[in-house]
């Protein structure tokens, strides 16, 4: 079975027992932190996916680093993976548990890239009018790309609108060519 | 000296690019996961058809063909080396397709429409997708036209009619192309005036080159351009150079040209040369895709593959326009071993084979069609009536003649009847000898194969069988030219024509010369 898969049942597992036992808000919340600080330690990631490293010592490196910082429910999670030999693809799962509930709550996360920085009220403007099209609460991230020329692109999911001048330029070359 | 504006300048350039609108543009993309040997798993395009065309940087297009759970197998139509991990794939919205139009007629292109003879673009009417499903049985009817070869011994035996699927089949150097390519430049009297006037309609050719060198491709259009069938004739060439995928997708984009003409109430004929090594790049990219390999590592829909393109060969009822497409797919054998994976598919697919045996190629029997095991299964309807009366024996004679062949040597041992069916059939099997790139008209086929069975070349030698012949039709144009316009008018072989034949034979018999 292909890791994506795993991954989607674990994480679905996962978020109907913090359901049952109520606490969907603060695991939802643990998995954001542990998404940004795994992906952050790059030592961490390589200990989980190693194999020679046994199953005691990652239990304890689990448990020293996050007993303190997350719930017992998630702590507990942690520990199940790994016990379950798929440590591995621990990442994997955390980072699908996210989507999963971004999708749930019908959050949708927007790239947003640009030459020169929005003012805040451009942005507000930019995010509400997303928000309209998209019928979901957008989490923008932005970004500077100085080779798009002017205009920004916005990404949503795999969706992309651009009206950079890049494309633009782009879309008038290969009509220029065409006749 | 005249002044030329700056502001008439940009007037001008803003007239000539108007409608070139400045509105954002929407896409779906996707990320390049992993690349290599012409495939690319994509990460993304979320919303991606199967057989969509897709984008990849350095004007490099791709094939969706695998939607897996999280990411997309896309084979590659350049090179995959201009593509790294990481690259954005863009969706365009367009199933693979083929340009159609006049305007593609004595072109050569690639199997996505692009011309590859240096002569420019080309003014395409539409794009019609790659792979459509065959018509159903509502919108069909039985082959009714013949569509000439020009070889007497395919129209007289094997008759193909407009819209059957005949597979030309045999080892390699047995002369495969050839039967196909005089087919091509027999239809050439198809567009001519007389041809309307008898009420034949145009054919239009398409040859499909799969596989092959470019130089033979070279070679096969020189050859139509010089007897003029490239007027009405498209090449779609897909060398062995090409990617796999392009190789693969070729056929596909020769029956949707094909059908252009069909379902404009036209004819068309499609030439697969050949459907084996289309099975071998379709072999390739399935093991890339990492399809499960069967039989002979071939993947488990190759049969499909093959079906799924001759079943597009179709001919039209007259509510439909009565258009047809004609097939016929090239299959080339290793060593005469018809038993192979390929092979018994398309056969089993068509609607009869033309089998071409090396050992006759070798004895100078030439097209080396070997008549026993040659079928055509619906063409008899569509032969003209004339043609069907002076072949019926025609194949029984040569069955008959192969039975008794390996007594031949006895000689004057063998009793009379023995004597006789050997010394006829082995005239016939002169008779039917033909060289390469010289179409015969149906009416001339008709006067030898008359000649032939009717007994009349009985005793010429057999060397001197193929003059004979010559001559005689020479003869005949010159003195009584009625016969063959007569054969080519009325279709039939009335007793006037037969009396007129045996007595100008018997004629001409007595003035000709046996040579030493």
């Amino acid at each position: 079975m292909s890791s994506f898969n795993i991954s989607t049942r674990y994480a679905k597992a996962l978020m109907e027992f913090a359901d049952v036992r109520n606490l969907l808000e603060q695991v939802s919340n643990d998995m954001i932190m542990l998404e940004d600080s795994i992906l952050k330690s790059k030592e961490l990631i390589v200990v989980l996916r190693s194999p020679i490293i046994n199953k005691d010592k990652k239990d304890l490196i689990l448990k020293e680093i996050f007993a303190n910082k997350v719930e017992k429910v998630t702590l507990e999670f942690l520990l199940f993976v790994n016990k379950k030999n798929r440590e591995n693809i621990l990442l994997e799962i955390i980072k699908r548990y996210n989507e999963i509930r971004k999708i749930k709550l019908n959050r949708v996360d927007a790239k947003i890239v640009s030459v020169i920085d929005f003012s805040d009220e451009q942005k507000n403007l930019l995010q509400a009018h997303l928000k309209e099209i998209s019928d979901k609460t957008i989490i923008p991230s932005y970004s500077i790309d100085e080779t798009l020329i002017g205009g920004f692109t916005v990404k949503i999911n795999d969706t992309v609108i651009d009206s950079s001048i890049k494309q633009q330029l782009k879309k008038l070359r290969k009509n220029l060519v065409k006749n | 000296m005249a002044e030329v504006k700056p502001d008439e300048i940009s007037a001008i350039l803003r007239q000539q690019l108007a409608g070139f609108d400045n509105e954002a543009e929407i896409y779906d993309v996707g990320t390049v996961l992993q690349v290599g040997d012409g495939i690319a798993r994509v990460y993304g395009l979320s919303k991606v058809m199967v057989s969509e065309l897709v984008e990849f940087p350095n004007n490099v297009m791709g094939m969706v063909l695998n939607l897996d759970e999280d990411s997309v197998g896309c084979v590659l139509f350049g090179e995959s080396q201009l593509i790294k991990e990481g690259d954005t794939v863009k969706r365009t919205n367009r199933l693979a397709s083929f340009p159609v139009g006049n305007a593609m007629l004595g072109r050569v292109v690639n199997p996505l429409g692009e011309p590859i003879d240096g002569k420019g673009s080309i003014q395409h009417d539409a794009f019609m997708p790659i792979e459509r499903k065959a018509l159903g049985v509502v919108t069909r009817q039985s082959v009714s036209e013949p569509l000439q070869t020009g070889i007497t011994a395919v129209d007289a035996m094997i008759p193909i009619g407009r819209g059957q699927r005949e597979l030309i089949i045999g080892d390699r150097q047995t002369g495969k192309t050839a039967v196909a390519i005089d087919a091509i430049i027999n239809q050439k009297q198809t567009h001519t005036q007389e041809a309307k006037e008898n009420g034949i309609e145009p054919v239009f050719c398409v040859y499909v080159a799969i596989g092959q060198k470019d130089s033979t491709v070279a070679q096969v259009v020189a050859k139509l351009e010089e007897h003029g069938a490239m007027e009405f004739t498209t090449v779609i060439n897909s060398g062995a150079s090409t990617p796999a995928p392009l190789q693969y997708i070729a056929p596909y984009a020769g029956a949707t040209l094909g059908e252009y003409f069909r379902d404009k109430g036209q004819h068309a004929l499609v030439v697969y040369d050949d459907l084996s090594k289309q099975a071998v790049a379709y072999r390739e990219l399935s093991l890339l895709l990492r399809r499960p390999p069967g039989r002979e590592a071939y993947p488990g829909d190759v049969f499909y593959v093959h079906s799924r393109l001759l079943e597009r060969a179709s001919k039209l009822n007259d509510s439909m326009g009565g258009g047809s497409l004609t097939a016929l797919p090239i299959i080339e054998t290793q060593q005469g071993d018809v038993s192979a994976y390929i092979p018994t598919n398309v056969i089993s697919i068509t609607d009869g084979q033309i089998y071409l045996e090396p050992s006759l190629f070798n004895a100078g029997i030439r097209p080396a069609i070997n008549v026993g095991i040659s079928v055509s299964r619906v063409g008899g309807n569509a032969q003209i009536k004339a043609m069907k009366k002076v072949a019926g024996s025609l194949k029984l004679d040569l069955a008959q003649y192969r039975e008794l062949e390996a007594f031949a040597k006895f000689g004057s041992d063998l009793d009379k009847a023995t004597q006789r069916t050997l010394s006829r059939g082995a005239r016939l099997v002169e008779l039917l000898k033909q060289g390469q790139y010289s179409p015969i008209k149906v009416e001339k086929q008709v006067v030898s194969v008359f000649l032939g069975t009717q007994g009349l070349l009985d005793e010429i030698p057999v060397k001197d069988i193929k003059r004979f012949e010559q001559e005689f039709i020479e003869y005949l144009e010159l003195k009584e030219n009625d016969v063959f316009v007569s054969i080519r008018k009325e279709k039939v072989l009335s007793d006037s024509i037969v009396n007129s034949l045996r007595t100008n034979a018997q004629e001409f018999k007595n003035k000709f010369q046996v040579s030493e």
